[in-house]
């Protein structure tokens, strides 16, 4: 029976936008992505779609990561001045970039594989598939998982603290 | 039982524990271990506030809110997979055709590259004007124009097609271009018989032969000129021809036909199809247009990134006749055998929502597959 991609596609696309912007920080550039996760999809038909997006998905991020860190890396040596904007944004946005930036530090905490296995969990994996995705042993979810929980609220906590020291 | 470690404990809480029997066992322990109880309360109370935590880094704005319709990730795997399947440059070869064309035709509309029409037909050479680009030495234009004669002719073979059918079809636009300027405001448009429209009387064309290259008689030039920005900005006289099976069948002057595009609104062309005129969603439409013949063809032509026009042309799919069904699929592909106007690209056809739609475009077959799998 083919795959109803139509289908996986609005029920996943959500979950997919959302495990990419916690790589890539940036909402448009998530949503490009995940359709890009899709389009690869049509063209290799995966047996496991949910897993096979997500692999596929997360391996764009790192590429998209890396290519990131040379642009940055160009951008250093050319970097002008660049004005202040005039209109300060809402208090609104500022509040959300604020927590935005304190997740991303708090994600920014963890290891590579902590955090993968922390936003697998997030996006409704279960045990088997996140072993299955990252290569580690099903035993080791739980303690791997435990850990990153941990880790992330901590750094959280104290980012928050520090903040409102500063504050 | 040991106390119970981390790993264990947030198996338990994510509801992702192993078999029954270890279930059995870590219950029994909880009921009677208060430290690993207290744990385990701690540990769920973190996972779900790492979940608060992470729920406060979800995009916004638009991404947030909206997905995409699927036929936007429909679009871009029409336009990125066969680039990754081949590495046939077929775009680059379709606006190379193009511009031979157009470099073809208007050298021949300056009369400066026929010579007495009389006497090519006297030599029974089919060469159209265009073709003769082969002696200039670019080395893409003959496969490229060849191409032309086979679209135009539903993909038959040039070769296979008699001689005068092969040298009608080779030169359609020149031969509309020649008849305007004889008598402008004349049978432009309509259909015409082939011994008036495609082969003017000799006597007629050997003075322009002779005063080569006299300029155009100054309405001539002007009629020429809006004609000429006519088919640039509106593309509303695209002529062409062709109907090979009627070329096989001997009756090759009666095969030319000159196609004519008119605008019509959405609500005409609706009116004609019987519904909607589909489209690709992702693509802005730039015009709809209707087939000046009696049997309709709507043409919408949308843009498709690239600088790549797609042109879906459509009509109402008739069931086929008792008749027709009877004699079997040979006949009822004569469905599909309309006349459509030469198109320098690929194409690809289907039947959707009742209407026989052709997609095409300088894309490859799969892409125009696709799109076609994603019409509404």
């Amino acid at each position: 029976m083919p795959t109803d991609w139509s289908a996986i596609y609005r029920t996943t696309f959500p979950d997919l936008v959302r495990f990419l912007y916690r790589k890539v920080w940036e909402a448009d550039r998530a949503q490009d992505l995940a359709q890009e996760v899709f389009v690869r999809a049509l063209d290799h038909d995966p047996e496991h779609p949910r897993a096979w997006l997500f692999t596929v998905a997360a391996n764009l991020a790192r590429d998209e990561a890396r290519s990131a860190i040379r642009q940055r890396r160009h951008l250093a040596l050319i970097k002008t001045e660049r004005p202040a904007p005039l209109v300060p944004p809402p208090d609104e946005e500022l509040e959300q970039r604020e927590q935005h930036e304190a997740v991303r530090a708090a994600l920014g905490d963890l290891g590579e594989r902590d955090r993968e296995v922390l936003l697998l969990w997030d996006a409704g994996f279960d045990y088997d598939e996140i072993a299955h995705q990252t290569g580690l042993a099903r035993g080791a979810i739980g303690t791997t998982l435990s850990r990153a929980r941990k880790r992330l609220v901590e750094a959280y906590r104290s980012r928050e603290g520090t903040d409102a020291a500063l504050g | 039982m040991p106390h119970l470690d981390d790993g264990h404990i947030a198996e338990l809480i994510d509801s992702a524990g192993a078999a029954g029997g270890t279930d059995r066992a870590v219950a029994a322990h909880l009921r009677e271990c208060a430290a690993c109880r207290e744990r385990v309360e701690e540990a769920r109370a973190l996972a779900a506030e790492a979940r608060r935590i992470l729920a406060r880094a979800v995009p916004s704005g638009r991404a947030a809110s909206v997905v995409p319709p699927f036929d936007e990730v429909l679009v871009r795997a029409g336009h990125a997979a066969p680039r990754r399947r081949r590495g046939v440059p077929w775009r680059g070869l379709a606006w190379a055709a193009t511009v031979v064309m157009a470099v073809g035709v208007g050298w021949y509309a300056r009369g400066e590259l026929l010579g007495p029409t009389g006497s090519l037909r006297e030599a029974g050479d089919a060469v159209a004007p265009m073709a003769r680009l082969e002696r200039t030495g670019d080395d893409r234009a003959p496969s490229s124009l060849d191409t032309l004669p086979a679209a135009a002719a539903g993909r038959s073979s040039v070769a296979a097609t008699p001689a005068p059918a092969r040298a009608l079809a080779s030169e359609p636009t020149a031969r509309v271009d020649r008849d305007e300027a004889a008598a402008p405001g004349g049978t432009r448009g309509a259909v015409v018989p082939a011994e008036s429209a495609l082969v003017p009387p000799r006597q007629e064309r050997q003075p322009a032969a002779a005063e080569a290259p006299r300029p155009a008689p100054a309405p001539q030039r002007e009629e020429r000129a809006r004609l000429q920005t006519e088919n640039e900005v509106a593309d509303r006289r695209v002529v062409g021809l062709v109907a090979p099976q009627a070329a096989k069948a001997g009756a090759a002057d009666q095969v030319a036909v000159a196609f004519r595009w008119q605008p019509v609104t959405t609500t005409e062309a609706t009116r004609l199809l019987g519904r909607e005129p589909l489209v690709v969603r992702a693509y802005p439409v730039l015009d709809v247009s209707v087939l000046g013949d009696a049997d309709s063809v709507v043409r919408v032509r949308q843009a498709s990134g690239d600088s790549t026009v797609l042109e879906l042309l459509q009509w109402r799919d008739v069931a086929p006749t008792t008749r027709a069904r009877e004699a079997g699929p040979e006949a009822d592909r004569g469905r599909d055998a309309r006349a459509l106007p030469p198109f320098i690209g690929n194409e690809a056809r289907a039947t959707v929502g009742g209407l026989r739609v052709v997609a095409r475009a300088a894309l490859d077959v799969d892409s125009l597959r696709v799109l076609l799998a994603g019409l509404r």
